[in-house]
């Protein structure tokens, strides 16, 4: 294996200088979830010029591949990349800046995309070097409800195909602008939250603010849920698991003097467990519709169901940190804490072992610093050739043990 | 014949012209301290009578007075207001308003036209009463800090040009609840007082899934909006009626962002200026600890608004008795609750005995019988006659047994 890495790494800075052609190219033409045409396009006939063939219109805009060793049909790992941009306009100042105005890649999907386009063919180079077969999956939607990973697993890409056996294992990367470029991060177990959107309209009897007598006040009623809600988290949760619920909005439309017919609250749930998430949806629901009720009111609670809790395995998870060591050197290679965002790359680790581990984007001397999600958000593009090779290096070893 | 009698006949001719300045200012409304066109035809009828009117006290108000024999020796004021409403009138009628955006849809055009009838019949009357009648015609009705405090100010309540200060004061308010040709009386409290709130809830705001990383705004302010209710349930004499309300919260944030600040708005009415005071402190201590002991804070603004109307007890009760003689005992009613809406009649009535009554407009045969404040208010117009000769008839009582 060790004999290995030379070559990985040889490719890699081969190739370096195409995966930051391909960076940029989907950087500069971003498109929003679920409507990723043309760089599902892009990717393909990138795929199809490293002599590959791949599967297209998976989930519409997502694309399959696979790369085969020795023995195909003896195993198979998934890897995976994320395909969609973000609806904002962006802010950086950069050669490669969005050409399509409102929308952006600000989560680094791009860099997921090319990142993986490199390890396809640094990996398509070496079939002769490894046993078993490689899965290579470019979804769409991750950004959106109900997500691309959902659809992509209705689809079957997680089952058998062909004389491939499914996949026991996959692994994904993820930008990470609060570590420095040149580190990885690892987790093992519960990583990312579930993340469910709460919305619920109380529905009172509007007035005059003067006579109380004659209407259900909406506005106190809507305080007292949401007081009472918390108590989901103080009372009702196991203190040991992480669960958090917000509320961030608020809308009551009246005036100081006229209470309104209706107030509007919406809010996120998130936590790590999927019975314990079920429980507190049914609690909630009660408790929300118990007191509007008991206030004189009705209330609609609505669950925007959103993705899973992401669980990295353990022992797959122990294995790609130790071999990430080896590929990077272990004083680069850190612990991460548990991360209250969502990512639907949860849906696959609900299915088989997963690894969804973090490449440091981050370069301060480069003023590059910015978070994913905003308008200046960026990378130290270092980080391309790291990605590449090193989710190259992982799935060599992963196939192999 | 008897005065009262010719009271009512001088009513009845009168009753055309009464009507015809009501139907002017309703279609030309105008918004509150913004009454200079209403103030010029105001003026100009009190002058065609032959008074001698005081203009623009408060900007737009107006005082006149009417001497009998001896006018030095007591006064009695009677008030109108003359304001219009920010409201588009939906009636087809032929009065409509042609102010577009305008509305006398509290009815101070009948409050105004009415006291100008009133003028007219008291200036026929002249040698009929001793004493002095001080007419107000205020502006500002409807806006904070109401045309009255401002009238007070101008010491329209004092004494002047050799009279005496008015001991006592009336003012009528159309009422759509009250049938036409009926009235209604409460001594003691009648409306509330009426203050504004104003809320900002701030905290740190921030992503949703870190509550450990922000101070959330929203939840302090709805344990603040949940906590202020006890101010009334615990904290207010319970035979004092007060009613605190929010109806209005600003949090934008969204699902998974927490707002650094929060808003909210709400009005507080109670019928006791000491325990009003009180439950200012209350109400600012206890959203002041509330968000402070969740780790914010919050600034609290309590537009003071007008105070609680008192009609004083003995006046008004023997004014029932004067509306019983000239209308019939049937047709005056004893109102049975306090209303918690507010009015800048108030202010009078914290200084001089006051009576404020009502005046029924509703016709439910003729399908009158919208609200106050809305777009299709509008009154049976036969109750402008029996307001004219109403205010008239109790005015001369009232002055008589000064």
């Amino acid at each position: 294996m060790e004999e290995l890495k030379p070559r990985v790494k040889e490719l890699a800075k081969k190739y370096a200088e195409d995966i930051l052609t391909d960076r940029r190219h989907i950087h500069a033409n971003p498109e929003l979830s679920f409507e990723e045409y043309k760089t599902a396009e892009y990717v393909a006939n990138r795929l199809k010029s490293f002599g590959l063939t791949p599967q297209e219109k998976v989930a519409n805009t997502g694309l399959t591949v696979l790369i085969e060793g020795k023995n195909p049909e003896s195993k198979t790992v998934a890897l995976r990349a994320d395909m969609d941009a973000l609806p904002i306009t962006e802010a950086n100042d950069v050669p490669y800046k969005s050409t399509n105005e409102g929308v952006m890649h600000a989560c680094g999907h791009d860099v997921h995309t090319s990142s993986l386009l490199g390890t396809a063919r640094i990996l398509s180079e070496m079939t002769d070097s490894f046993e078993g077969t490689l899965k290579l999956i470019f979804q769409p939607g991750e950004e959106k409800i109900p997500g691309g990973a959902s659809l992509m697993i209705k689809d079957g890409v997680l089952k058998a195909l062909k004389h491939t056996p499914a996949p026991k294992s996959i692994i994904g990367q993820h930008v990470m602008p609060f570590l420095p470029v040149g580190t990885i991060g690892f987790r093992e177990g519960l990583y990312m939250a579930s993340a469910d959107e709460i919305y619920i309209t109380v529905k009172g009897k509007g007035g005059h603010g003067a006579m109380p007598e004659k209407i259900i006040d909406p506005v106190l009623i809507s305080s007292h849920i949401m007081v009472a809600l918390q108590q989901i988290i103080s009372r009702n949760c196991d203190p040991k698991m992480p669960s958090v619920l917000s509320f961030g909005k608020v809308e009551a439309k009246g005036a100081t003097n006229i209470i309104p017919d209706v107030v509007k609250i919406a809010g996120t749930f998130r936590t790590y467990d999927e019975a314990w998430r079920a429980e507190a949806h049914k609690r909630m629901k009660k408790m929300g519709e118990g007191i509007a009720e008991a206030m004189g009111a009705t209330c609609d609670f609505d669950i925007h169901v959103g993705y899973p809790h992401l669980k990295n395995h353990p022992a797959l998870t122990q294995r790609m940190r130790q071999a990430a060591e080896t590929y990077m050197g272990k004083e680069n290679v850190v612990n991460l804490d548990l991360w209250m965002a969502a990512e639907d790359f949860a849906y696959y680790s609900q299915e088989v072992d997963a690894c969804f581990y973090r490449l440091g984007t981050r370069n301060e001397a480069k003023g590059i610093v910015s978070s994913v999600h905003t308008p200046t958000f960026d990378i130290d593009e270092d980080a391309l050739e790291i990605g590449a090779g090193l989710m190259s290096w992982l799935a060599l070893n992963e196939l192999k043990g | 014949m008897n005065l009262k009698d010719k009271v009512k006949e001088l009513a009845q001719k009168y009753s055309n012209e009464v009507l015809s300045d009501r139907r002017y200012l309703h279609a030309h409304p105008e918004l509150s301290f913004q009454e200079h066109n209403t103030a010029k035809f105001v003026a100009n009828k009190l002058k065609s009578i032959g008074l001698t009117p005081i203009e623009n006290i408060a900007g737009t108000g107006i005082t006149a007075l009417i001497e009998g024999k001896k006018p030095e020796s007591k006064t009695v004021a009677l008030r109108a207001d003359m304001d219009a409403l920010p409201i588009v009138e939906q009636n087809d009628v032929p009065y409509k308003s042609t102010n577009e955006g305008v509305m006398h849809a509290c009815g101070h055009d009948v409050h105004t036209s009415s006291l100008l009838g009133t003028a007219r019949i008291l200036n026929d009357l002249r040698g009929h009463f001793e004493g002095t009648f001080k007419l107000i015609f205020q502006p500002g009705e409807e806006m904070s800090p109401g045309g009255a405090s401002l009238m007070i100010k101008e010491n329209v309540l004092k004494a002047n040009l050799n009279k005496a200060a008015p001991r006592s004061i009336y003012a009528q308010h159309v009422a759509p609840f009250i049938e036409v040709g009926k009235v209604g009386f409460k001594p003691g409290p009648v409306l509330a007082s009426c203050d504004d709130i104003y809320i900002t809830v701030k905290g740190a705001g921030g992503h949703a899934g870190t509550p450990h990383e922000v101070v959330d705004t929203i939840l302090i302010a709805s344990q603040i909006v949940v906590s202020l209710q006890q101010i009334v349930s615990r904290n207010i004499p319970p035979h004092i009626p007060a009613v605190l309300s929010f109806g209005k919260i600003v949090g934008e944030g969204s699902t998974n962002i927490i707002p650094a600040e929060v808003k909210i708005e709400g009005t507080f009415r109670t019928f006791d200026e000491e325990w009003r005071k009180k439950a200012h402190e209350n109400i600012v201590r206890l959203a002041k600890a509330t968000a402070q002991g969740m780790g914010g804070d919050c600034e609290i603004e309590i537009e003071i608004g007008y105070p609680y109307l008192n009609n004083a007890i003995d006046f008004t009760e023997r004014s029932m008795v004067y509306a019983q003689e000239f209308l019939g005992k049937d047709k005056v009613e004893l109102l049975p609750n306090v209303i918690m809406g507010s009015e800048d009649f108030a202010f009078y009535s914290h200084h001089i005995d006051a009576c404020f009554y009502t005046l029924g407009v509703k016709n439910e045969a003729k399908n009158i019988t919208d609200g106050l404040h809305t777009p299709r208010f509008d009154i049976d117009e036969g109750a402008v006659e029996i307001g004219v000769g109403l205010m008239t008839w109790m005015g001369l009582c009232e002055l008589k047994q000064l």
